[in-house]
């Protein structure tokens, strides 16, 4: 359950990112890297 | 004296910029503003050159554009929540072999500890945590690869909890008989973190006790 629901979220994530690529700018200045 | 100078500034000029950059109201605010491209992107059109197919078709596209673009962040939001909860039920639950499993659901577990050796894999734990939404996969391929690598992880763990059960039911009635099972498999329950395929071994592993 956890591992599917985990699937769909990054998947989900890159979906979203890859229709809307202004918003990797964002994120990326919004949270840490490791 | 300044308040007065300034609120009527602040209004008119930053507050909608403001109100607008408020996570929930900002979902509202696209859709919103899809909405109006379906309506006044033909009106442009029409204006400017009496198109109005073209013009209905720029102002759709926009709009699908932007409420698929909120469609699909609200439900990567959802499943992100749903795995959150999730994995605190499981901490509450709190199985036996709570320090095995913990190692994997840490907020964030990077998705190469798969290939790592077991000594970096277990000084993930003083890894400070970051958020979930960071670092995430820049494209559709990148997606679906962290995907796949994800459900490949929590799947070997999950598959490494339903034999350990068994495992340490073995271990308690066979560590009066012999004293070398339990040590081989303290060995060998941490390498099956690391490797899918040693889990295989650990099944075989009741056959050669005493």
């Amino acid at each position: 359950m956890i591992g599917a629901s985990e699937a769909v979220s990054k998947t989900l994530l890159g979906l979203h990112n890859s229709m809307d690529p202004e918003i990797r700018h964002e994120t990326a200045a919004k949270y840490k890297h490791r | 004296m300044l308040n007065d100078l300034w609120t009527p500034d602040v209004k008119a000029t930053q507050l909608a910029d403001v109100v607008s950059g408020v996570s929930p109201i900002r979902s509202v605010v696209n859709v919103g503003s899809g909405v109006a491209d379906l309506v006044l992107l033909p009106i442009a059109q029409y204006r400017k050159d009496g198109r109005v197919v073209r013009g209905l078709q720029k102002g759709t596209k926009a709009f699908v554009r932007s409420t698929a673009t909120e469609a699909v962040k609200l439900g990567a939001q959802l499943a992100t929540g749903t795995q959150v909860i999730l994995e605190q039920a499981e901490n509450v639950l709190g199985s036996k072999f709570n320090e095995t499993i913990l190692a994997e659901t840490l907020p964030h577990p990077s998705d190469d500890a798969m290939g790592r050796s077991i000594h970096s894999a277990s000084d993930e734990e003083t890894v400070d945590p970051i958020s979930r939404y960071a670092e995430q996969p820049v494209n559709i391929q990148e997606g679906i690869q962290s995907a796949y690598t994800s459900m490949r992880r929590n799947l070997s763990s999950a598959a490494q909890t339903i034999l350990a059960v068994p495992m340490e039911v073995f271990e308690r009635s066979g560590s009066e008989a012999g004293s070398t099972t339990p040590i081989l498999m303290r060995v060998y329950l941490p390498l099956c973190r690391v490797q899918f395929v040693l889990l295989f071994e650990q099944c075989r592993l009741p056959c050669y006790g005493p």
